[in-house]
């Protein structure tokens, strides 16, 4: 007995590093798990804090981008008011036509106060949270497409896992043919990402536009995501592979919005009993 | 100044500096800086083994915390707290571990070896930590390299600095 205490007190560092490294171990392997959640429920929100002060001073460099981005924007807006207008006053007797237009579908406008990208596991975090209606696995986007999905959220900040982080799994489909196919990313260029599992019998060709397939209640359907610019498989090939280049320039961005669907949680209740049955 | 006071604020302007500063800076796509591990290399010599694991487990804790990848920074410091005192055995000779801390002004060249070794080591276990999967292997080696050069480089600069 005395002998064995002896011996682990003669290597006493070394099982503390053993214990300290199976620590550190159990944390990266519960990543996104629900201890993780909880765990950064109140870590999050005080690294955001501190993130939104260092942003504000970077905010100042960056107000003519912005102004210049708002610009543009406004008068995308007033174009599309204005076009709206004229439907507007052709369709008044017409009521079935504007009722079909997303009534279960809005928008939380948010701002990004930490935004990673030089990693392969980048996130994004956001300055809207469960007080703003902000929920884990709801789609957030930009006006140049898809940027990703809320993973988890404190009281007024939310982590999204964006489009270039390779545990995202987006389903996508050619805007052309419809073809479905899973956007992921392979950690190398931020610019591009790949859409896996496309059928073979109907090829993408370079340029057509990518979008959300709507086959869940993160996106809706028809959101632009990127366009392709390689395409990779031989003519037999019963699956095809393309490289996209994604609308969202992730170095940049500054503003996004998180779509909330108002049943939302009905359906994720419906898949949820899926799951169960299998 | 003490030099408990002088390690206290070390450690602060380093974290700061890493989180504000070198987290948002990347180079050519692979240089991450991680200035932050200089702390551990400044510790004095006589800093207890057990005392350097621990401070390097907290260390690295503290930086997962700030960039959302809980557990990943802290293997990686732990690792290299751990090997701290086998790499300064390796280049250090006995009387140059007898100075007060192994820095460039005490031990001199000694310091390039012992730095370059354990930065190399520390990123290298974090880049592969962080892409968790053999398929980026190569990249997290090439990073390593690139990036434990730059950050070494910084590191010999302000010791430089210093002396």
């Amino acid at each position: 007995m005395n002998k064995i205490i002896a011996f682990f007190v003669r290597h006493i560092v070394f099982f503390q590093f053993v214990l300290l490294e199976a620590a550190a171990f159990v944390l990266i392997v519960n990543a996104n798990e629900f201890q993780k959640s909880v765990f950064f429920r109140h870590a999050t929100a005080v690294m955001a804090r501190i993130y939104s002060v260092t942003g504000a001073v970077g905010d100042y460099f960056g107000l003519r981008e912005v102004n210049d981005a708002l610009a543009r924007e406004n008068a995308g807006l007033r174009n599309e008011i204005e076009a709206l207008k004229e439907q507007v006053a052709h369709l008044t007797h017409d009521t079935l036509i504007m009722s079909r237009r997303h009534p279960d579908l809005r928008y939380i406008e948010a701002k990004v106060v930490y935004n990673s990208v030089y990693h392969v596991q980048n996130y994004i975090i956001i300055d809207k949270g469960a007080e703003q209606g902000v929920e884990p696995d709801m789609g957030v986007v930009s006006p140049d497409g898809v940027v990703g999905v809320v993973q988890r959220v404190s009281d007024n900040f939310a982590v999204v896992i964006p489009v270039i982080n390779p545990i995202q799994r987006i389903s996508a489909k050619t805007k052309a043919d419809n073809q479905l196919g899973s956007l992921v990313w392979n950690g190398r260029n931020t610019a591009v990402a790949q859409m896996e599992e496309i059928p073979g019998h109907v090829k993408p060709e370079v340029g057509d536009s990518i979008v959300t397939s709507g086959y869940s209640a993160i996106f809706p359907a028809g959101i632009y995501i990127g366009s392709v610019s390689k395409v990779y498989g031989g003519e037999n090939d019963p699956f095809c592979k393309v490289d996209v280049r994604l609308g969202v320039d992730f170095h940049s961005i500054e503003y996004v919005m998180v779509a909330v669907y108002k049943n939302r949680a009905e359906l994720s209740e419906l898949e949820k009993t899926i799951e169960h049955d299998e | 100044m003490t030099s408990r006071l002088s390690y206290a604020l070390h450690l602060v302007t380093l974290v700061l500096l890493q989180a504000v500063l070198f987290n948002n800076i990347c180079i050519a796509g692979i240089v991450n800086i991680y200035i932050y591990v200089y702390f551990i290399l400044m510790l004095p010599m006589k800093t207890g083994r057990s005392a350097l694991l621990w401070t390097g487990f907290g260390l690295g804790i503290v930086m997962d915390l700030f960039s959302g990848t809980l557990g990943i920074h802290a293997a990686a410091t732990t690792l290299t707290a751990f090997l701290r005192p086998y790499v300064l055995s390796l280049y250090a000779s006995q009387e140059e571990q007898e100075k007060y801390a192994p820095a460039l002004k005490y031990i001199g060249g000694s310091f390039v070896k012992y730095a370059v070794t354990l930065v190399f080591i520390h990123h290298f276990t974090l880049f592969a930590l962080s892409a968790f999967s053999l398929h980026f292997l190569g990249m997290a080696l090439l990073k390593a390299v690139a990036s434990g050069a730059v950050t070494s480089l910084i590191i010999i600069a302000v010791e430089r600095l210093k002396k």
